[in-house]
């Protein structure tokens, strides 16, 4: 089953992530423990299932993370 | 006659004989026409500007900045491209309105702020299409 926005918040939020801007679709900052920017990606509003399983590898290569620790992260490990 | 000429920063010749831009100045470039009711205009060109590689996906496209790690996605490379420039334009904004403090990895996006002083057309240096994301993560 694919993962879904609400997933991906889940898990770039429990990495740092924080939502900084809500437009078209949200704009999320990542911070380090010194409170500097490191990245950013965007997530879509609502909970629609990230379906394309390329683009979700995309959002991944994005956020840094690999499709084994996403969902490690997801599951609270 | 059409005749060319830079104003606005210091530019020098590079060894395969282009015009480069020295500094990060925003360059002005005018263009004139030389005739006798004579015309001309002024272009303000971004002094960075980015690339994008337009990558297929399963159902649609995505469209990513290597430069801000910045993506966009559609349905076709247009509008895959229409929501990366989206995507660059609030990351930017954001930069601009909170100023901060980037880490040493990402200290170079400063340079990329006055993008949103130049029309959007004008962001993307060049547009690639690259090759397929790969099916293991």
């Amino acid at each position: 089953m694919p993962p879904s926005w609400n997933d991906y918040r889940k898990v770039i939020a429990k990495n740092g992530f924080r939502l900084e801007r809500s437009g078209k679709h949200e704009t999320w900052i990542r911070y380090d423990e010194q409170d500097r920017v490191t990245g950013q990606t965007r997530a879509s509003h609502g909970n629609a299932e990230i379906a394309d399983a390329r683009f979700f590898r995309a959002l991944l290569k994005q956020c840094g993370k690999t499709e084994k620790r996403f969902y490690e992260v997801l599951r609270g490990k | 006659m059409t005749a060319i000429a830079v104003a606005g920063g210091p530019a020098q010749l590079t060894s395969e004989g282009d015009l480069a831009f020295v500094g990060d100045a925003t360059t002005s470039i005018r263009y004139a026409v030389s005739s006798r009711r004579g015309s001309s205009y002024r272009v303000s060109v971004a002094p960075a500007r980015l690339t994008a590689v337009v990558d297929e996906t399963d159902e649609g496209f995505t469209a990513r900045s290597p430069e801000l790690n910045s993506l966009g996605y559609g349905p076709d490379p247009d509008a895959a491209l229409a929501d990366l420039t989206e995507a660059v334009r609030d990351y930017l904004t954001f930069l601009v309105e909170k100023r901060p403090t980037l880490a040493p990895e990402v200290a170079h996006h400063e340079t990329y702020l006055d993008l949103l002083s130049a029309p959007e057309a004008s962001w993307f240096a060049a547009v690639t299409i690259g090759r397929a994301a790969p099916d293991a993560a």
